[in-house]
Formats: C-alpha cells, sequence, structure tokens
C-alpha cells in the first residue's frame, strides 16, 4: 500500500474525497470487534455506557501531539464506532504539560464514552488497556475483575520499582508481604489470649510427613 | 468501654441491616436499646435481626420512640434521605450524639441549616462515610501527606456498584432519596436520586486524601441500564481541585443485578472502587477489594456463581471501626469522628454541582454554586 494514501486523524480532518486512508488502528482491535459484533447480536442488549483506560509509563509516551490529536482520536473513533450514533459533547480535562488527560464523550443515542488517558506511570510500570462495556443486559470487557493487573493487593510504584502491597491496617505499612503479616498477626494474636495454646495438631501432621517421605 | 445506648430512627437506608445484623449483635460498642419504622415489613426485619436482644423496643412512630427512651444517649438515622433533616433536628433538641446515614441530605439549604444549628454542639456527629476506615485507602492518604508519590497531578477514583433499588425499593424514589423530583436533563423522565446520590465516598475520599476541596466540574449521564429506574443509573465526572489536581469520578449502578427482591449479583463483583493516584514522582492504586477472594456457594447470596467478595482486615484499635470511632467519641477517648457533618455535607455539595452540570451541560463551580431557579420551590412537584 502506498504510504501516502494512510494518513493520520489530524491530515485526514482536512482532507476531503476518498483517495486515502484514516488511520484508524484501534478499529482493528480484537476487543473492540467483539464488543461490536456482540452488540450487534444482541447479546447484552443495548449499549449504555463505555470506559477505556490507556495508559503507559513515561518511558513510552507519545509527543504531546501525537497524543492529542492522534491516540485520543483513535479512541474517541472507536467510542463512536461502538456506540453507533455521532458525537454529541465532548469535555476534556487535561493536566498542563503532561499526557494525562480524562475526557468525557457523550453520542446521540445517549451512549456515553469515559477515557482515561495516561501516559505519565513510573517506567517501572507496564502499559495497560482496558474497555469496560456496560449493557442494558449485561457487560463486555477486558478489564480485570480485581486488583489493577489482576493481581491481588495494591501497587505502589516510582520509575525504579513496582510493589505490590498487601495492606492489612495502615500502621503496618511494611506492608508487602502477607504471610509476614500473618506471623505478627499471629503474634497480637498470641499476646492478646486468642491463639490457642499447645501442640495443637503438630504431632500428627509430622507424623503424616515423616511416613509420607519414607 | 460502656456500650452507647443508641436507638435507630429508621431503617429505610440500605446499610441499616447491616448495623443491626452485626453491630446489633455485638454490645461492645452500641447498644441498641430500641428501633423505629413506619413501614411494618422493615420494622419485622429488624425485629429479626435482634431477636437475640430481647430487651429491644420497637415503635413505628420515631417521635414516639425517642419520647419512650430518656435513656438514649445517641440516635442512628436511618431513614429515608428526604426525613433526615427532621430528625436530626430533634435529636439535636433532645442533645443526642448523632450517627447519621450519608446523605445527611441533598438539599443545600437543610445542609446550610444543619451546620448553623450544630455549630457549638457539644455532642459527637459522625456521618457514615465507611472508607475512611479502609487500610488502603488511609494508606492512600498516609503516602500523599509524606510526599511520597509527589505533587498530585491527578485522581480517577470509581465507587461503581450494583443497584440496591429492587430489594430497596424506596431507594429508586426520586423524592425519597434526592428529597425533591427534579428531572436529570430539563424534560427528562429520569431523575435525580440515583446512584450519584447513593455514592457520596469518591467526593469525600478525594478531599479526605488530598486535603483540598473541588473547584468545579463537568459531569454526563447515560440513558440509563435499567429501563425501570426513575433515577440516574450512571454518572461520569471530571473536575478540578482548588489547587489544580486534575480528577475522574464514576459513582455509577454500573453492575448489574437480577431484577428480584432480593440482592442477587449478576456482574460478580458487588463494588468497585478503584483509586489511582497519579504523582511526579510515584503512583499507587488500590481497589475496595484490593484482598479479594472468589466464591462460588449454593447458600450465597448470589447462589450457584462466581463472586468477588473481600477478606477481613485487622483493627488495631477500636477506633478503627466506624461504630467503635463513633463510640469512642461519645465516650470522651477520642476528640472527633472520622467523618464530620462538614465532610459529609461538603461532599454533597459537590454531589448537587455535578447533578447541575447534567442538567445544564456545562462545567459548575462547586463554591460559586448559586440556587438554580429549576430548583426553587421544588418539593413535591411529582
Amino acid at each position: 500500500m502506498n504510504d501516502n494514501a494512510r494518513v493520520s486523524p489530524l491530515a485526514a480532518s482536512m482532507r476531503g474525497g476518498t483517495g486515502f486512508h484514516s488511520s484508524y488502528p484501534l478499529r482493528e482491535w480484537a476487543l473492540v470487534k467483539k464488543i461490536r459484533q456482540m452488540t450487534q447480536d444482541n447479546t447484552c442488549g443495548e449499549l449504555r455506557s463505555l470506559r477505556f483506560t490507556w495508559q503507559r509509563p513515561k518511558k513510552q509516551a507519545a509527543e504531546e501531539q501525537t497524543f492529542l490529536y492522534q491516540t485520543l482520536p483513535w479512541l474517541l473513533d472507536i467510542a463512536w464506532f461502538l456506540a453507533d450514533a455521532p458525537l454529541t459533547s465532548l469535555h476534556i480535562e487535561s493536566v498542563p504539560g503532561k499526557n494525562s488527560l480524562f475526557a468525557l464523550a457523550m453520542f446521540a443515542n445517549g451512549v456515553a464514552a469515559e477515557i482515561e488517558l495516561n501516559e505519565c506511570l513510573p517506567d517501572s510500570m507496564p502499559a495497560t488497556n482496558f474497555i469496560k462495556a456496560n449493557f442494558t443486559h449485561g457487560h463486555l470487557t477486558n478489564q480485570p475483575i480485581v486488583g489493577h493487573f489482576n493481581e491481588e493487593g495494591s501497587i505502589l510504584a516510582n520509575d525504579n520499582e513496582m510493589r505490590r502491597m498487601v495492606i492489612e491496617n495502615s500502621d503496618w505499612d511494611d506492608c508487602g508481604d502477607e504471610i509476614e503479616l500473618c506471623h505478627r498477626s499471629m503474634l497480637r494474636s498470641i499476646e492478646r489470649g486468642e491463639h490457642p495454646a499447645g501442640p495443637l495438631n503438630s504431632a500428627a501432621i509430622i507424623q503424616a510427613i515423616q511416613e509420607a517421605l519414607r | 468501654m460502656n456500650p452507647i445506648k443508641i436507638v435507630v430512627a429508621g431503617t429505610a437506608n440500605p446499610h441499616i441491616p447491616h448495623y443491626l445484623n452485626g453491630y446489633g449483635r455485638d454490645t461492645s460498642t452500641a447498644e441498641f436499646i430500641a428501633v423505629a419504622d413506619f413501614d411494618e415489613k422493615r420494622l419485622d426485619q429488624a425485629k429479626t435481626s435482634l431477636k437475640s436482644r430481647p430487651g429491644t423496643q420497637f415503635f413505628s412512630d420515631w417521635r414516639e420512640m425517642l419520647d419512650a427512651c430518656p435513656d438514649a444517649e445517641a440516635i442512628m438515622i436511618g431513614s429515608d434521605n428526604k426525613s433526615h433533616f427532621e430528625m436530626f433536628k430533634e435529636a439535636v433538641s433532645r442533645k443526642l450524639h448523632i450517627y447519621s446515614m450519608k446523605v445527611v441530605s441533598m438539599d443545600t439549604d437543610e445542609c446550610a441549616k444543619l451546620l448553623a444549628l450544630t455549630k457549638d454542639y457539644d455532642r459527637t456527629i459522625q456521618v457514615e462515610l465507611e472508607l475512611h476506615f479502609r487500610p488502603q485507602f488511609q494508606y492512600a492518604k498516609k503516602l500523599v501527606a509524606a510526599g511520597t508519590l509527589g505533587e498530585i497531578e491527578s485522581i480517577y477514583l470509581t465507587n461503581i456498584s450494583q443497584s440496591p433499588i429492587n430489594y430497596f425499593p424506596n431507594w429508586g424514589d426520586p423524592e425519597l432519596s434526592y428529597g425533591k423530583v427534579v428531572p436529570i436533563r430539563p424534560g427528562a423522565d429520569v431523575f435525580r436520586g440515583g446512584a450519584l446520590t447513593d455514592h457520596p465516598h469518591p467526593f469525600d475520599m478525594i478531599r479526605w486524601i488530598t486535603g483540598h476541596e473541588f473547584k468545579q466540574v463537568y459531569a454526563v449521564s447515560a440513558r440509563n441500564q435499567r429501563a425501570h429506574l426513575k433515577v440516574e443509573d450512571h454518572i461520569a465526572i471530571t473536575g478540578e481541585l482548588d489547587n489544580g489536581t486534575k480528577v475522574f469520578v464514576n459513582p455509577s449502578y454500573s453492575h448489574l443485578e437480577e431484577k428480584v427482591a432480593t440482592r442477587r449479583l449478576l456482574w460478580p463483583k458487588s463494588l468497585e472502587c478503584n483509586l489511582k493516584i497519579t504523582g511526579t514522582k510515584g503512583y499507587y492504586a488500590t481497589d475496595f477489594y484490593d484482598k479479594h477472594v472468589y466464591v462460588v456457594g449454593n447458600h450465597h447470596q448470589s447462589p450457584d456463581r462466581l463472586i468477588v467478595d473481600g477478606t477481613g482486615q485487622v483493627i488495631l484499635r477500636p477506633d478503627d471501626s466506624l461504630m467503635g470511632c463513633f463510640a469512642a467519641c461519645v465516650r470522651g477517648e477520642r476528640e472527633k469522628p472520622e467523618s464530620s457533618l462538614a465532610d459529609g455535607i461538603a461532599a454533597v455539595n459537590v454531589m448537587n454541582a455535578a447533578y447541575e452540570s447534567v442538567y445544564q451541560g456545562k462545567t459548575i463551580s462547586v463554591k460559586k454554586q448559586a440556587p438554580p431557579q429549576h430548583l426553587s420551590g421544588i418539593h413535591n412537584g411529582r
């Protein structure tokens, strides 16, 4: 294909005719195709709202022009494609000088699109792309049901490291290791007289292991 | 600590059964000495919850209950939002400590009157903003205060749940919930009083974590997922704090449930409170179910399907809990409650600005919000 025939959304906005293709690669995203197909099949009823998450570490951030006039148009295009109705309003709340914004779009049929576009994550973090589509009778998403990356615990990151944390109490703020927290809780339970005294099942457990290893 | 003697005025709020089923049996912090509700069915449910407490009295009239319980130290206001104001005023006149379900009131004038009425009140007033007691959110507040994340650039916070309206139908009545009947947009047949009214937490949490106030908001509301609801089930909000931090909030009922009279989830996670804070030095993300379990149980409330549930937390001090904090304040063991009347009302101000934004289709200033013309004089305007 002739590269001159494929233009960016910004360039396409200044051209007319059909002698070129506007570059909207997210239309080929398998997730988008699936949502579109299931909408057409009436699998989950009628679409009502879409939530887009586009996150990148700083080291993968695009130029500001690309961020605003390529990435954001890509997402708005698939929102429009999925809503299957014209865009009626767009509001953008952007962090000055940073590739970080929240956008709210409404379409003529009452579908709302919420966009989180953040290319300011610490460099230790991976990129994530999610869509959550809410319908009258169901949902469709690649978003993890639990946790930021479908991992247990919370995420604390800077450019050098990303830690997954388990926070049982904010006073125990060295809260990375769930099993270490179990030890600490056990000591507290012993102090409070809540942990049963004696050997418990130790003899039977040790004997069973020894026999199993023979 | 002696348990405080508390009466419950109204059980219409979906959280009240949790208190009656849990704290009602635990008499270490609070003893529920009486419950009132005009609704016979709800009162019967309260009787069932408290059947192990034979001394508890039950009334169909909350004023009659207050007259009959002179030994009450505190009141839990658990009625429909519309009745909170009258109960609150009566509680103040009787010098009771007050534990109010959220929201205190969605009426700006009522909120102002309550603040004036309680300016020098020497009793405890705690508004139920329960996310303050979740360690992962407390940790976020510590990180921000310590400067670990640097200067905060943006905050993303969802409070997305299923709709409780199938099993608490009163929650879907715009007048009972919002206090008056106001269309979400001019001419709309969906009204204020739904998901946004039910979810003050994100607005409170962002103030609490950052120490900054909302400056302005812009909001949109999609067509309802649930055609039978009279109140909104979706709203998404962007905004800016007074220090320039950009925020995104989604407090919707976007997780579907079965349309039956009991709580039965379709989407496997009842609640998403996904907090993401981006700062110049770091990033923190957490969720309500940050320590999760998956359960499939024949006798689960949502039977025979995969459900995401949470696990417990370590309580190091009695005031690490909602009722423990309130009781400690009442007993003078703690200076002030974790979430005050002013906190509750500050969240309401942002929520009303968001409703105005949907109505007017433009950005609304939170501080300079004037009483709009379409709200004046509306009380029973259905």
